[in-house]
């Protein structure tokens, strides 16, 4: 079953089509990856999907519901997580109440919505999540004051304390060092296997190809490939895209 | 003749406290296409930066002609003869070509200069002076930006991604025009993604990753390593692939 | 047909003077990102400068029209301009928006209060038209007067002149391209700079033309007055969406125009006078209007990593404490003051509580408000009307008011405190029912006449906070979307509106709440004749009306609950949300949260404790006026001063409160008490005075206001160092001191000015002794070379320290050295 489906979405600024009747599935339970060269369209699609952007054409399917019309924070209430390639933390809090803000927000629309099944105790699921992300010694600190690939991992806390389905991750290794990156990768496969369905858009290569389940190439606004890793890195048309064509 | 026209000594610079290239070393020596290649996020675009002096150094230091640059503006550098095409915006986009023309002119060269070389260059740009830059295609809009580099005889060229949106003729014709430019003893820095259409022209290459250059040397011989940095076969830091 | 002419003329006239004011203000905007707050001001200034050179007999002496002219044209206004651009503006790049909007504020109050420093003397200006108010020409039976046909003809010049500027010239070219792409602009080495001083010679050249055409058209010359006509164009450079040119003429023809036929059609406006007085008021309806419809920036990321301003939260346990502090203090201070500073330094902290709405709102939620003393005047209106005024007439009629503002209330400000739509009615049920019962309990209503008491009731000032907050909240409702500059033009011209239609609003006005009691029975008089004599108040046993000192420690326990309050809202859930809200709004989309809902309750709540201070300042003050102390252009000083204090704390707001309160004025006393004392010095004492009177809030405000900390965290930096525990003698010694100056005050052997000299001192002495300690103290710890490297770590600080030290040259310089072998 395909966990988000976008169909023939355009977006156009001006003269420029940034995203061309764009059309992909992301299936439920996988690590679903998102590449192509720089300007290629992608953080646009992830706007899209998550609201920030509308669309000039084309519809957003989340979880079987049409949600292409619906305001960014109600297609977050239907279980959609995402992270920013700008860090877009709230550096008047500490890493703590940013993520425990995240869980109160989640709980008062859950409430209000009804018949959601709110969080008995947010502390214990924060403190849950800050053992999964291993962001235990940063608590305290102002988000401001920790490294990038910390707030990485903040910003990924924090969407997990709404109890997403599927997470949109926009360039999450970037401010992240080799080893950092590794354990990054471990813990997207163990959210899987929890159940969460994880979008990437990712330049780190090694990244992508280690974590990967599928991956979507995306060139001038259109996907120009999608396959396994194994059959991405063999791709002509890949090759071309990141190198230059060869004519 | 054997002084670097440019030359980044130990340079370190990035955006507010976070560095993002460390201590790079590049030498730009007259006639030369040097071509900066790499990832995304590798730091290419901010050694540009340095050079063009758009952001501070946090240490290191930036030499023209052998001559040291402290606090140097952009606009200064431009006069002297640095000729920088920032990235996939060269133009002024509400303004007329006309008037891009007239903001060329600041360099010092005179207005019917420019539009000689420009015109008898693009002639398609003559046919539309009155309309406005940011209606253009994207080959015509690079067009125009090129026209600066050809008609404010620059000593230092360096040029941010041309080939980014535009198809690949285009981006050939474009690289036969920075050859030439390069012919006339004009020092150039391209910094490029799509590297196989530099590779051909560029007579020296480096690969950027993490904001170090890992691997400098002939053009032919990088391009192995390069597909290795961009799709990250596994097992490869850019080094230890030979 | 004849009035068609004559109306459509003026309109022309008075549309084009605006057109030429909002065509600077874009100009200016487009090339420096600024928007020059201060715009009206100079046109102002100028004018009145034209006035001084070719009307008045004095100074200026009656120079010829185009020679004074040309003088203020092309030498007065331009320098205004580039000065304004090289000392204030330049350093604005790249700070946050508040700071952008606080300096130009700061600017245009320094401008008023030079104006009225300079012309101080109450003499009537009255600025001639062109030559004469008899010359004028005819359209059949409408006569066209020849100053109308030299504005409409300037106006058209100025057009053309700005565009041959603009698409012909080079510079012209190179300011244009400054809005495209400022770095680009460099590269191609042109000076961005250069441009900006163009711009802003050019922005204030033409403000100063729209001020001296328009100033013959208003009568006498008058500061405020004169200021708001000009700013009447700011309407015309939004409808231009602050960039284009030919748009914002338009608008500014269209509001002169609009202006000029609704007086027209609303006649003498016998029946429905308000009708008419609403044409003062048309531009800044406009405006509203237009920010309202403007199409919106999406929710976007912040492009850069931006360093923000951090502001530490007390704990509730420390807020409870220094409440307490500040209510110990001020009760010593009624000791030994004399009832006239009483009175200063009450209205200084009832300008903090007001204040304290600005650091929920601004502080706490990032959302500006320009507007804080509208909504501190409406709630004093509303306790007065409650509670002296023909007000509510039935208790009945009150009760329906009070469920109807609770069900407001209800539905739209405690969802967003995270209640639950179940409980929803229940509370409201509750809160209706606490309202009422505050009624009865404290007013003992049965039946008839609540009003006509000489003392204000305690439920007077919850009636203040209630209705204020409802009317913030509709105030809000439509510019929730709004945010920065667009939201703080909104709320000032709310402001504005208020100034013009509630101040001076004359009618009574009446109500009748259906089903309920008989005939009208909510009826009104808003603002009997430019004056309500508001009671002081009288509740909880204690009679506040003659004693002052009760009034002041009243209102010091007012504003340590109120921030008690506060800080406890900003350590809760909600104060997360508005923190997560002013930092990342995209961020907070994607968490789920509907931010329309927390922008409207925190507005709500903002309002309602700024009705509840201005309440009470009124009561301090016994009496407030159209003019004082609730209107716009206060309520922009007050504003600019609590970011001076620290808007994002608590003691910002006092330090705001009681720097706009209360210490100009002290200052300004003792000036004048020396200029007094010492005669032979008097002009230099007065002059000082005289600075401090009229000029010291905007000095302030352009001198401090770029810290987005403020200085409350610069004091408590400060003080913070004699918390330490070898500090502990100094702070010891402070106390000891004050204290003994404090009892030597109460025993009367010295005066209130001695006091003040020992007591700034030893308040200022003791953390810079303190520091001058510290540092000796870290030398001896630090500067045993030997023990470098033993006991802490080389860093390249130490060793650069290390070569300084033995005279080495540091490895920069050698480095140059070998780097540089010509």
């Amino acid at each position: 079953m395909s966990q988000l489906t976008i169909n023939n979405v355009t977006v156009r600024f001006g003269g420029h089509t940034a995203l061309n009747n764009v059309s992909m599935t992301v299936e439920s339970g996988t690590i679903t990856g998102l590449i192509g060269p720089n300007g290629a369209g992608k953080t646009t699609l992830f706007n899209v999907v998550s609201g920030l952007q509308r669309a000039d054409e084309g519809e957003v399917i989340l979880n079987g519901e049409i949600v292409t019309n619906k305001a960014p924070y109600k297609r977050a209430r239907c279980g959609l997580g995402r992270t920013f390639q700008r860090l877009e933390l709230f550096p008047s809090l500490t890493v703590e109440e940013n993520i425990r803000v995240s869980g109160e927000i989640r709980n008062q629309w859950a409430s209000n919505d009804g018949n959601r099944n709110i969080q008995k105790s947010i502390d214990q699921k924060m403190e849950e999540i800050i053992t999964l992300t291993g962001l235990a010694d940063s608590a305290d600190y102002h988000v401001a004051e920790i490294p990038t690939g910390k707030a990485r991992l903040v910003e990924l806390a924090r969407t997990l304390m709404q109890d997403p389905k599927l997470i949109l991750l926009d360039e999450p290794a970037s401010g992240q060092n080799d080893l950092e990156t590794a354990e990054f990768g471990y813990l997207l496969q163990k959210l899987t296997n929890e159940g969460i369905t994880i979008f990437l858009v990712e330049h780190d290569m090694s990244l992508v190809m280690s974590v990967c389940d599928h991956v979507h190439v995306l060139d001038f606004g259109s996907i120009i490939a999608d396959g396994s890793t194994n059959e991405i890195q063999t791709n002509k048309r890949v090759i071309d895209a990141y190198l230059g064509s060869d004519q | 003749m054997n002084q670097p026209l440019l030359e980044l000594i130990d340079v370190t610079a990035g955006y507010g406290r976070i560095p993002v290239i460390h201590e790079v070393n590049l030498s730009l020596y007259p006639g030369d296409i040097y071509a900066l290649l790499g990832p995304n996020g590798g730091g290419k675009s901010t050694t540009l930066k340095a050079c063009s002096r758009q952001i501070e150094l946090s240490s290191g230091v930036l030499h023209l002609a052998g001559q040291p640059m402290e606090g140097v503006t952009p606009e200064t550098l431009s006069r002297v003869g640095v000729c920088t095409i920032p990235e996939g915006k060269g133009i002024f986009p509400n303004l007329s070509v006309q008037e891009n023309l007239v903001m060329m002119t600041h360099t010092g060269m005179p207005l019917e200069e420019i539009e000689a070389v420009t015109f008898k260059r693009f002639p398609q740009l003559a046919s539309r002076r009155k309309q406005l830059a940011g209606t253009l295609s994207g080959g015509e809009q690079q067009m125009l930006a090129m026209s600066r580099a050809l008609g404010t005889n620059p000593k230092i060229l360096l040029l941010d991604e041309l080939s980014m949106g535009l198809a690949p003729i285009i981006v050939r014709d474009l690289y036969q025009i920075v050859h030439q430019i390069a012919g006339e003893g004009i020092a150039v820095l391209v910094v490029e993604q799509f590297a196989r259409t530099v590779l051909g022209v560029s007579n020296k290459a480096g690969i950027m990753v993490n904001g170090k250059i890992v691997r400098e040397g002939d053009p032919s011989e990088l391009e192995e390593e390069l597909s290795a940095a961009y799709l990250g076969i596994k097992g490869n830091d850019g080094k230890s692939e030979s | 047909m004849t009035e068609l002419v004559t109306f459509t003329v003026v309109g022309l006239a008075i549309g084009s003077i605006y057109s030429i004011a909002s065509a600077g203000l874009v100009v200016t905007y487009t090339t420096s990102g600024i928007f020059n707050f201060a715009h009206g001001a100079i046109g102002m200034f100028t004018a009145f400068i034209y006035w001084q050179l070719r009307w008045d007999a004095g100074w200026g002496g009656q120079w010829p029209a185009p020679i004074a002219m040309l003088f203020v044209l092309f030498i007065v206004a331009p320098l205004i301009g580039i000065f304004l651009q090289l000392i204030v503006m330049r350093g604005l790049e790249g700070t946050n928006e508040t700071t952008k909007l606080v300096i130009p504020i700061a600017v245009m109050l320094a401008f008023i209060g030079a104006t009225n420093w300079i012309w101080q003397d109450l003499e009537s200006r009255i600025p001639e038209p062109f030559f004469g108010r008899q010359s004028k020409w005819s359209i059949g039976d409408a006569y066209i007067t020849t100053h109308q046909t030299i504005v409409v003809v300037t106006a058209l010049a100025l057009a053309l002149l700005l565009k041959f500027l603009l698409t012909k010239t080079r510079i012209g070219i190179t300011m244009r391209a400054v809005v495209d792409n400022r770095e680009l602009v460099q590269l191609n080495g042109g000076k961005p700079d250069r441009a900006a001083l163009l711009s802003w010679g050019i922005g204030s050249m033409m403000a100063a033309v729209a001020g001296i055409l328009i100033s013959p058209l208003l009568g006498s010359l008058n500061v405020l007055a004169l200021t708001l006509l000009v700013v009447n164009a700011y309407a015309a450079a939004i409808f231009g969406r602050l960039k284009n040119l030919p748009l914002t003429f338009a608008g500014g023809l269209a509001i002169g125009l609009s202006v000029s036929y609704w007086n027209w059609l609303s006649g003498t406006g016998r029946k429905w006078p308000w009708l008419s007085e609403l044409r003062s008021a048309i531009p800044v309806v406009i405006l509203f209007a237009i920010l309202i419809v403007l199409p919106q920036d999406r929710l976007r990321g912040s492009s850069i990593m931006k360093y923000r301003e951090s502001f530490k939260v007390p704990s509730i346990k420390s807020a409870i404490m220094w409440g307490m502090v500040l209510i110990t203090v001020i009760s010593a201070f009624t000791l030994m003051l004399e009832s006239k500073w009483e009175f200063s330094l009450a209205k200084g902290i009832s300008f903090g509580v007001i204040g304290l709405s600005m650091v929920l709102l601004t502080g706490y939620a990032g959302e500006i408000n320009l507007a804080p003393l509208a909504f501190a005047g409406i709630g004093a209106i509303s306790a007065y009307q409650f509670d002296v005024g023909s007000g509510v007439e039935t208790g009945v009629g009150f009760a329906t008011l009070a469920v109807l503002l609770a069900v407001f209330f209800g539905y739209l400000v405690f969802p967003a405190f995270g209640l639950a739509r179940s409980r929803l009615w229940i509370s409201i049920s509750i809160f209706a029912f606490i309202v009422l019962g505050l009624v009865t309990l404290f007013d003992g209503t049965s039946g008839t006449g609540i009003a006509s008491r000489e003392s204000m009731s305690f439920t007077g000032l919850i009636v203040a906070a209630l209705i204020a907050g409802a009317v913030g909240a509709v105030v809000a409702l439509p510019a929730l979307r709004l945010r920065g500059l667009y939201l703080g033009l909104a709320t000032f011209a709310f402001a504005i509106f208020v100034d013009k239609m509630v101040y001076k609003q004359r009618q009574t006005l009446s109500l009748d709440i259906p089903f309920v009691g008989d005939g009208e029975d909510i009826t009104f008089n808003i603002f009997n004749n430019g004056a309500l004599n508001i009671p002081r108040p009288g509740f909880f046993g204690i009679d506040f009306r003659q004693n002052q000192s009760a009034m002041l420690i009243l209102l010091a326990t007012t504003f340590s609950l109120i921030a008690l309050a506060l800080v406890a809202i900003r350590r809760s859930t909600y104060g997360r949300q508005l923190s997560a809200m002013k930092d990342s709004p995209a961020a907070c989309a994607t968490l789920g949260l509907n931010m329309l809902k927390l922008k409207l309750s925190v507005f709500t709540l903002a309002a309602a404790i700024a009705g509840f201070g201005g309440a009470l300042h009124a009561a301090n003050l016994r009496a407030i006026q159209e003019d004082a102390p609730f209107t716009v252009f206060e309520g922009l000083a007050l504003f600019m001063l609590t970011v001076v204090g620290g808007i994002g704390y608590i003691s910002g707001a006092l330090i705001g409160g009681l720097l706009y309160g209360t210490a100009f004025l002290v200052m300004g006393d003792f000036w004048g008490k020396l200029a007094t004392d010492w005669a032979s010095f008097e002009w230099f004492f007065t002059a000082i005075h005289d600075f401090f009177i009229f000029l010291g809030p905007a000095m302030a405000g352009i001198g401090l206001g770029r810290n987005p900390n403020g200085i409350a965290a610069q004091i408590f930096d400060g003080f913070r160092i004699l918390r330490e525990e070898h500090n502990k003698v100094i702070l010891s010694v402070g106390l000891l001191a004050s204290t003994s100056y404090w009892a030597l005050r109460i025993a009367g052997v010295i005066d209130g000015w001695t006091f003040l000299l020992l007591f700034t001192p030893t308040l200022i002495l003791c953390p810079l002794i303190a520091e001058a300690r510290n540092k000796d103290f870290k030398f001896e710890k630090e500067n045993q070379l030997e023990l470098i490297g033993i006991e802490q770590a080389f860093t390249d600080e130490i060793v650069e320290s290390i070569e300084r030290e033995l005279n080495f040259p540091t490895s920069e310089e050698r480095f140059n050295k070998e780097g540089n072998p010509s």
